[in-house]
């Protein structure tokens, strides 16, 4: 089914151009879902509200960018308004006391590549899993993540800036990640203390 | 395989990386979706399971179905038992044991007659003589079947008769019986043996002395003439010495009881004993109801008051309230219809007076009937409540009752699974704790008195119910009418209130 006939079909509330259209797009969403939420039974509560949004909203596109694109936004917008409504933010960690948190090694899956950086953003305090999800994966801007999540602006490239390094530190520790290549020539050019 | 990756791209890694990243939804989700997008067509898993449980029910139903036709089966004596058939010859080699029996319950023959290996056809009339219908057939695990008349013969004969049949061995008879029931006949030879020897005390009119074994057996006067238009098909085969042998080795398992009950039964005709099973039940019920009250007066001597002139009905505000009875009970089946009824009851009762809260305390009198004298005389009392709707209030008379339930139940008709009944019951109650407000004697306020409660009553109550069976519980609903005969009040007091629940009972019931 091409995708203006999926879309006719959604836009007439048929069930098969629906589910014709859940299925080509439920995966990768739930994988967009699956970062923010705490587990896989949040994340595809988080789904099946974004769905549902989307196709109650599907009138309202306008063909204007990629469907997959606007889809993974309204799931996006659903999945931070379920983490505020739900409160979950209060389960993040203050920046002051972040680098406190000891991520323990065999907390990280071994597993395809993917999946092992998934789960090692899913390591992170909700917090800033949710900034670095927003700004490093979605492509949000600081000012979009502040607006979003009713921050201050300087909090969110904080947020980010300490997650992203966290985040660096779980995946070299796995060996997923290696240090820059500069680095590791200047560690070498220093020598042996 | 190196799978590390640099660091000088992190964002653009991270991207990827997640990007790539696919977890597929359980069904639940999309089956949540379609049916909040499409309301008025539910996912099928609804319908798919009322439907499903529609066919277990159904299913249950089949598998428990009184197949009564097993029931009644000695498996010692029959193999197999069909009902309504028409007559057939012997080569059919089914046999009917049945006699004219008062109960209406078959009645087994035992059939001994070792030389014989086909069974023989009995018919019986049913209580409605019908002559040409078998309405009972029974297979006979050995051959022929005797009627048994008691008629004297000399001891030697019948010695010799019971050495010989001891010695015989039994033959089956190539029987079309149901498999279940023939491996069950198989498995206690030791009780045809029995049936063998107790037939030999009986009379057999025919009887070979000469032979090695006895050869045949006629039906005796008292079965019925169609009975006897049977033939005794005499057909010896050799498979069933194996399975005479395996009835061998199976003749000591039987025991006492079992052996008492053959000899009884092939004696005299006479059906097992059943006692008191399946008369007696338990049951457990609660009948949530509406209490009230009927109101008058107890006044013993004409008294000037307003209260004894004027009707307490008209000059109070009261209102029924929620009661509840809860008890166990048992009961008998003394006759075929009839249940006898006892228990153990809590019955709480309850209605609602509307009254004034008044702060300060207010001096009224209450009326009482002196005991000894007939009089009538007033006390006083003080009291917070008046008897007006200036500032509402509701107060409660309520009562805790301790009964033990006397009565009866008639069965008015119903079939396998439903019953209706109607029932009756005395009730001597205790009143173990309450409230009471009194009226006083001019009605213009309520005295709180606990002590005026009757700590003895005496109730009555009618019901009519259905019982549905399901599983080995009777599931009963109906409704029941509770009244008490006697004044709540002590003989003392001027008022007079009698109680009253309506409600409906529900119960389960287990029948032993």
């Amino acid at each position: 089914m091409t995708e203006e006939l999926m879309l006719a079909g959604c836009l007439k509330n048929n069930a098969v151009a629906q589910e014709t259209l859940y299925n080509r797009f439920s995966p990768r969403m739930l994988g967009v879902c699956y970062r923010f939420a705490k587990n896989r039974e949040d994340a595809e509560d988080m789904l099946q509200e974004g769905f549902l949004k989307v196709f109650t909203q599907l009138a309202q596109y306008r063909n204007e960018g990629a469907l997959e694109g606007w889809i993974r936004r309204i799931i996006v917008h659903t999945c931070i308004n379920i983490l505020k409504k739900n409160k979950k933010f209060s389960e993040s960690v203050d920046i002051i006391h972040a680098t406190s948190i000891h991520i323990k090694e065999e907390m990280i899956p071994s597993i395809m590549q993917a999946k092992q950086v998934v789960e090692c953003i899913r390591l992170l305090p909700i917090g800033y899993r949710t900034v670095l999800n927003l700004y490093a994966i979605e492509g949000f801007t600081h000012k979009e993540i502040a607006c979003l999540l009713d921050i201050e602006e300087s909090t969110s490239r904080s947020q980010y800036t300490r997650s992203k390094a966290m985040l660096e530190e779980i995946l070299i520790r796995k060996k997923i990640l290696q240090k820059p290549k500069e680095k590791i020539a200047a560690y070498a050019a220093a020598g042996p203390r | 395989m190196d799978n590390k990756i640099y660091t000088d791209n992190f964002e653009q890694i991270l991207k990827e990386k997640s990007d790539e990243y696919r977890i597929y939804p359980s069904k639940r989700v999309w089956h949540s979706i379609y049916n909040d997008l499409h309301p008025g067509k539910r996912w099928p898993s609804v319908t798919m399971s009322i439907f499903l449980v529609l066919i277990l029910v159904f299913l249950g139903y089949l598998n428990t179905a009184d197949n009564s036709f097993t029931n009644k089966i000695n498996p010692e004596v029959a193999i197999g038992y069909t009902k309504n058939q028409t007559q057939t010859n012997s080569q059919h080699k089914k046999s009917v044991i049945n006699n004219s029996n008062p109960s209406g319950e078959p009645v087994f023959l035992t059939a001994f007659s070792p030389s014989y290996t086909n069974t023989q056809q009995l018919f019986s009339d049913n209580a409605n003589n019908q002559t040409d219908k078998i309405s009972e057939t029974k297979i006979i695990t050995n051959t022929t079947v005797t009627e048994i008349n008691l008629q004297d013969q000399p001891l030697t004969i019948r010695d010799k008769k019971l050495q010989e049949m001891r010695k015989a061995p039994v033959e089956l008879s190539d029987l079309s019986a149901q498999g279940d029931t023939y491996s069950k006949v198989r498995k206690n030879e030791k009780k045809l043996q029995e049936e063998k020897i107790a037939a030999a005390e009986f009379n057999i009119d025919e009887y070979d002395e000469n032979t090695a074994s006895p050869s045949a057996t006629v039906l005796k006067n008292s079965i019925p003439q169609e009975m006897n238009k049977n033939n005794i098909n005499n057909n010896s085969s050799q498979e069933n010495n194996t399975k005479i042998a395996d009835l061998q080795k199976e003749k000591n398992t039987l025991s006492e009881e079992e052996k008492k009950w053959m000899e009884d039964f092939a004696l005299h005709n006479l059906p097992p004993s059943r006692k008191w099973k399946d008369r007696l039940s338990v049951q457990i019920y609660a009948v949530p109801n509406m209490s009230y009250r009927t109101l008058g007066s107890n006044i013993k001597s004409p008294s000037p008051t307003a209260f004894a002139n004027s009707n307490v009905n008209s000059a109070v505000t009261h209102k029924p309230s929620l009661g509840l009875e809860a008890g166990i009970g048992l009961s008998y089946a003394f006759a075929k219809k009839l249940l006898f009824k006892t228990g153990l009851q809590l019955n709480y009762t309850s209605y609602n007076i509307n009254a004034s809260k008044s702060e300060h305390p207010i001096l009224t009198y209450l009326e009482f009937n002196d005991i000894q004298t007939g009089n009538t005389y007033s006390s006083s009392r003080v009291s917070y409540l008046s008897n007006s709707n200036l500032q509402s209030t509701t107060v409660h008379n309520t009562t805790y009752q301790l009964s033990v339930p006397i009565g009866l139940a008639v069965k008015l008709g119903g079939n396998d699974k439903l019953e209706w009944y109607a029932g009756t019951s005395i009730q001597p109650s205790y009143i173990f704790d309450g409230k009471a407000h009194l009226i006083s004697e001019d009605l213009k306020n309520y005295v709180s008195d606990k002590s005026a409660l009757r700590k003895w009553n005496l109730n009555s109550s009618i019901e009519a119910y259905v019982t549905y069976k399901t599983g080995g519980l009777n599931l009963q609903i109906g409704p029941q009418l509770r009244y008490q005969l006697q004044s709540t009040y002590k003989k003392e007091f001027t008022s007079k209130e009698k109680l009253y629940n309506v409600g409906i009972k529900l119960g389960m019931t287990k029948n032993f």
